[in-house]
C-alpha cells in the first residue's frame, strides 16, 4: 500500500484534469484513497466513480498518458506512441514454447522498453493508440510497458504523435554502470578506464581512428567507443555527461555524441571507483576486464565442436571467501584442482548465475595455495536463503534449507523426446511431433524456506534414491498401478512434503521465475530439542 | 519481490488471527494480502499443528468443511468447500486429533461492526510426525523473534526507514515488514508474540511432560473434547501463554467466513429461483426477505451479491432478477 500511495499522484492529476479543476486536489486524493484502500475498489472503477460523482465526463478518463508520467505498478493505461523497435523472441514457459515481442516505444516525453505477449502485426515505425497496457515493478532499474492479452492496439496518423525527442531533450540521469541497458539517453556515468585500444579504419574513403575501451565501476563494466580523439589512458577516472547506450550483439555499449562531455577526475582513489580485484559475490553479468583471486574447486575439460574443427573447453567451479561461481576457459591455463590463481582480464556472463569467462586476452598467475581458505571452507559459505537468491538472480553450487510444500504435475515417471529431451504430452513433442518416448524419472516440486519459494527440479538419480526404485522398476510399478497414473508422484508426496530438506545445486532466475536444479537432496539433519534449547538460552528465557 | 511464486509465511496463530489489515496490489489480477501486527504481508502461509476438529457444515452433495488447527498459541481456521474438492476430500478423510502440515491461501472477511476475520483456504494438507511439527515451531519462533526485533528497532528510530533497518542487518523483507507494522498498527505491545515463541519452544522441549497431541487425545478419551465450533474452548490458556486473544475473543470465535456467506447467499438465490417456476431468476426483494430470515442484513447481503456478481457466480438476466451462472 505504501507503493500505491506514491503512485497515486498521476491518477489524481488525471481526475483533476477531467473535472476541469472544479474539485480540490486534496478532496480527490481523499476520495481516491477511501475507494481504493478502505473499500478495496480497483483503481479504474474508483476513478470512474469519482468523476461521475462530481459530474465529470467519464469518457475522458483513459485518455492516453505520456510515457514519462508513468510510475511503477499501474494497471490499465492507454498510450499514444510510435514503435521505435520491435523484435520477436521465443521463450520456454511451463515446458511449452511461447512467442513474445520486445522493443522500444516513444512519445514526445520519452522512450521506454516494452514486452508484448504473443503474436502481433505491429511493426517498427507504426504510430498506434494502445489501450489496457500495464506497468509492473521496475526491471533492472527501468520501467517497462507490458502489452498483455487484454490490450487493444489501433493505428493512428503518425503526425498525431509529434516529435520523439532525441536524447538531448531528456533530463540527465546519473547511472551506475551495472544498471545500464540499451536505449538509455542523457546519462551521467562515472568510471575507471579498464582497457583502451586504438584502431585505424577507413570511413567513406577517409582514414579515421576509433578508440574502443572498457569503462568500469563497482557495479560492472561497459564497452565504449570514441572517434578520432580520446586522450585518456587505462586507470584514468572519467565523469562522462550526455552519453547514451545502445545494444550490439546482445551487449550494452556506451556511446558518445557531439554533446557528450568527458571530464578526467583527479585526486580520486581509483580503487574506490572500481576495485583492482573483485570478489566472487560482486560478479555480475556483463562485467569485463575483471581481475580476481580464486581457488579452483573443480575443473573438467571436454571437446566441443566449433567452426572449423574441435576445440578443448575447460570448465569448473572456483571460489573465494565470499562464495563460488562457475568458470569456463577457451584456452588451457593448466588449471588444477586446489590451485589458487590470480586471473586478470576475464569477463562475466550469466549462465545459472554469474559465470567467469577466461578468454584469449586473459592471463592467469598461480599464487601460494595458502592465499585463500581451503575448498571445504569456501563451499561452506554457500548456504543461502531464497530471498538472497532472488536478489542475486541465482547462483552456482548453492545450498538451500527449506521445506517441500508440494509435488507438482510432471513428477515421477515421464517420457522425453529422444531428439530434444523435451517432455512429451500424449506421446507427442511440441517440436518433433509423434515420437517414441524415452522414459525418465524426476521430481518437480515447490521448495519454500519462508523467505521465498523456488521451483525445484531433481533428476533421475535423486528420484531413484528417494523412491528406492530404479527406472525399470518404476516402469513396472506404473504398469501395475494403471488406475492411478499419479502413483509415483503420490509416493513422492508422502516421502518429501512438509519435511525439512537440504538441497544443493544451481539456481537460475529470470523474468518468469526462479528455479533450482538439485545436485543432491537430503533430509535436513536437525534436532528440534537442541535448537529449541539453544534458542531459549539465546533469548535469556 | 516481483519474481515468481508467493512465499508461504510462517506465523503463529495468535499473530495471524490478530491481523486486521488487508490490502491488495493494483490491477484486476493482483493478489490480496493480509498484514499481521508484526508486518508479515501474507498471501500464503505454511503452518503445522494439531488438527483438533473437522466439521462438514454443508451437505453431502455440496460439502463445506471447516477445520481447526491448534499451534498452542491459538487456532487456525481452515475452510474447503465444493470449489476446493481435493482439500475437502482430504479433510473428510483425515483422523483427528493428529499433527498436520498445511499450506494455504490467506482469506479475509470484514464482518459488520468492524475488524477482520482471517481464515485459510488450504492448497496442501498432510499428516506429519511430531519432529516435522517441531521443526516448524523452532523456525517460526525464530522468524517471529526477528520480526519483533526489527519492529522494536524501527520504533526506536527518529525517522524509521526500511533502508536504515537493512543497514542494521535485517533482511529486506524483515525491514519492509517492520515498516508495514509501524504504518498500519502504530505502537503495539509485542510481549504476547514474544511469549508465543517461548511457549512454542517450551512445547518442543515438552516442559509439561506431555506433548500437545497427547493432551488433545487425553481430552478426547475423557469426553471433554467438544466438537462444536461455537463452544470449543480456546486452547491458548495452556503453556502460560498470554490470554489476550481470549479477552477480545471475537476474533477467536470467528463468525462465518466470506466463503460461507457467499455459499449461503448462493443457496438462497437458488431456492428462491426454484420456488417461482414461472419467472426466470430470483427477485431481489425475495432474496432480501430470505436473507433476513437467515440473519443477513441488507448491507451485508448487497456486498456479498456485488462480490458474487463481480466474480461471475451470478448474473442478471432481466433487471431485478438474479440467477446463478
Amino acid at each position: 500500500m505504501l507503493n500505491q500511495r506514491n503512485n497515486i499522484a498521476p491518477h489524481i492529476d488525471e481526475i483533476e484534469k477531467v473535472l476541469g479543476g472544479k474539485v480540490d486536489r486534496k478532496i480527490i486524493e481523499e476520495k481516491l484513497l477511501e475507494y481504493t484502500e478502505k473499500f478495496l475498489i480497483d483503481l479504474p472503477s474508483a476513478k470512474k466513480a469519482i468523476v461521475k460523482n462530481y459530474g465529470g465526463d467519464t469518457d475522458q478518463l483513459g485518455m492516453p498518458r505520456t510515457l514519462m508520467s508513468l510510475t511503477e505498478n499501474e494497471p490499465s493505461i492507454n498510450l499514444k506512441v510510435k514503435i521505435l523497435a520491435i523484435n520477436p523472441k521465443t521463450i520456454s514457459f511451463d515446458e511449452s514454447e511461447r512467442i513474445i515481442h520486445y522493443g522500444l516505444m516513444g512519445d514526445p516525453t520519452g522512450v521506454l522498453p516494452f514486452t508484448l505477449w504473443g503474436d502481433t502485426e505491429l511493426q517498427k515505425g507504426d504510430a498506434v493508440l494502445i489501450k489496457n497496457a500495464y506497468v509492473k515493478d521496475k526491471f533492472r532499474g527501468r520501467l517497462q510497458i507490458n502489452l498483455g492479452n487484454r490490450v487493444s492496439i489501433e493505428r493512428v496518423p503518425a503526425e498525431s504523435i509529434g516529435e520523439i525527442p532525441s536524447s538531448e531533450n531528456f533530463e540527465s540521469v546519473k547511472a551506475e554502470i551495472g544498471d545500464l541497458q540499451g536505449g538509455m539517453g542523457n546519462l551521467v556515468v562515472k568510471g575507471k578506464i579498464l582497457d583502451i585500444r586504438e584502431r585505424s579504419v577507413e570511413v567513406d574513403g577517409q582514414p579515421r581512428t576509433v578508440f574502443s575501451g572498457i569503462l568500469g565501476d563497482k557495479t560492472g563494466s561497459v564497452q565504449f567507443s570514441a572517434w578520432d580523439k580520446f586522450e585518456y589512458e587505462v586507470g584514468d577516472i572519467l565523469e562522462i555527461e550526455n552519453a547514451y547506450t545502445k545494444t550490439w550483439n546482445d551487449r550494452v555499449q556506451l556511446g558518445f555524441n557531439n554533446s557528450t562531455e568527458i571530464k578526467k577526475m583527479v585526486g580520486e582513489d581509483a580503487d574506490d571507483i572500481a576495485p583492482s580485484h573483485f570478489k566472487v559475490e560482486d560478479l555480475k553479468d556483463g562485467m569485463e576486464y575483471v581481475n580476481i583471486k580464486v581457488r579452483i574447486i573443480e575443473v573438467n575439460s571436454r571437446e566441443v565442436n566449433v567452426q572449423g574443427g574441435t576445440k578443448i573447453m575447460f570448465s569448473g567451479i572456483c571460489g573465494d571467501d565470499t562464495g563460488t561461481c562457475s568458470f569456463t576457459a577457451w584456452k588451457d591455463f593448466e588449471l588444477e584442482k586446489d590451485d589458487v590463481v590470480e586471473i586478470k582480464g576475464s569477463y562475466v556472463k550469466q549462465w545459472r548465475g554469474p559465470q567467469l569467462t577466461l578468454g584469449d586476452n586473459t592471463t592467469v598467475t598461480k599464487l601460494d595455495r595458502k592465499e585463500l581458505p581451503d575448498t571445504e571452507e569456501i563451499c561452506r559459505e554457500n548456504l543461502r536463503t531464497i530471498e538472497e537468491l532472488i536478489e542475486s538472480e541465482g547462483g552456482m553450487n548453492i545450498k538451500v534449507e527449506g521445506v517441500i510444500l508440494d509435488i507438482q504435475k510432471g513428477s515421477g515417471l515421464i517420457w522425453r523426446c529422444p531428439i530434444c529431451r523435451r517432455i512429451l504430452h500424449k506421446d507427442s513433442c511440441t517440436i518433433h511431433k509423434k515420437v517414441e518416448g524415452e522414459p525418465d524419472l524426476r521430481i518437480k516440486a515447490i521448495l519454500d524456506d519462508g523467505t521465498g519459494a523456488v521451483q525445484l527440479i531433481a533428476g533421475r538419480n535423486i528420484t531413484e534414491n528417494m523412491l528406492e526404485t530404479n527406472l525399470e522398476q518404476a516402469i513396472e510399478l506404473t504398469k501395475e498401478n494403471m488406475r492411478n497414473p499419479d502413483f509415483l508422484a503420490d509416493k513422492l508426496f508422502d516421502l518429501l512434503v512438509a519435511k525439512p530438506i537440504t538441497v544443493r545445486g544451481n539456481v537460475t532466475c529470470d523474468e518468469y521465475g526462479i528455479m533450482m536444479i538439485a545436485r543432491s537432496l537430503d533430509f535436513t539433519d536437525f534436532s528440534p530439542e537442541r535448537e529449541a534449547a539453544d534458542f531459549l538460552e539465546e533469548l535469556g528465557v | 519481490m516481483s519474481i515468481g511464486r508467493e512465499r508461504a509465511h510462517r506465523v503463529f496463530a495468535e499473530e495471524f488471527n490478530r491481523s486486521n489489515i488487508r490490502t491488495r496490489g493494483e490491477g484486476e489480477y493482483s493478489p490480496n494480502y493480509v498484514i499481521s501486527p508484526l508486518g508479515s504481508k501474507m498471501n500464503r502461509i505454511y503452518l503445522c499443528g494439531v488438527l483438533i476438529d473437522v466439521e462438514n457444515r454443508g451437505s453431502d452433495e455440496e460439502p463445506f468443511f471447516r477445520a481447526k488447527v491448534s499451534d498452542t498459541t491459538g487456532t487456525f481456521y481452515l475452510t474447503a468447500g465444493q470449489f476446493n474438492p481435493n482439500m475437502a476430500t482430504t479433510l473428510s478423510d483425515i483422523d483427528f486429533p493428529s499433527y498436520v502440515a498445511v499450506m494455504g491461501k490467506v482469506r479475509s472477511f470484514e464482518p459488520e461492526g468492524g475488524g477482520l476475520l482471517v481464515s485459510i483456504s488450504p492448497e496442501m494438507i498432510k499428516t506429519i510426525d511430531q519432529k516435522a511439527r517441531d521443526y516448524w515451531f523452532v523456525k517460526t519462533a525464530k522468524t517471529t523473534v526477528r520480526r519483533i526485533e526489527a519492529y522494536r528497532e524501527a520504533l526506536k528510530m527518529h525517522q524509521p526507514s526500511a533502508e536504515e533497518l537493512n543497514n542494521l542487518g535485517f533482511t529486506k523483507a524483515e525491514s519492509e515488514g517492520a515498516m508495514l507494522a509501524l504504518e498500519y498498527y502504530g505502537e503495539i505491545d509485542t510481549t504476547p508474540f514474544f511469549k508465543n515463541s517461548v511457549s512454542a519452544l517450551s512445547t518442543v522441549l515438552k516442559k509439561d511432560g506431555i506433548s500437545d497431541l497427547e493432551a488433545f487425545q487425553d481430552m478426547k478419551e475423557k469426553d471433554e473434547y467438544m466438537t462444536s465450533f461455537e463452544t470449543y474452548p480456546s486452547d491458548n490458556t495452556r503453556d502460560g501463554s498470554d490470554s489476550k486473544t481470549e479477552e477480545d475473543g471475537s476474533e477467536e470465535d470467528a463468525g462465518p467466513t466470506k466463503e460461507e456467506l457467499e455459499n449461503l447467499v448462493l443457496k438462497i438465490i437458488k431456492d428462491v429461483d426454484q420456488q417461482d417456476q414461472e419467472k426466470d431468476g430470483a427477485s431481489w426483494d425475495e432474496i432480501v426477505t430470505e436473507g433476513l430470515n437467515n440473519g443477513l442484513n441488507k448491507e451485508t447481503l448487497s456486498q456479498i451479491m456485488e462480490d458474487l456478481y463481480n466474480n461471475g457466480s451470478i448474473f442478471e438476466p432481466i433487471v431485478g432478477r438474479i440467477k446463478l451462472v
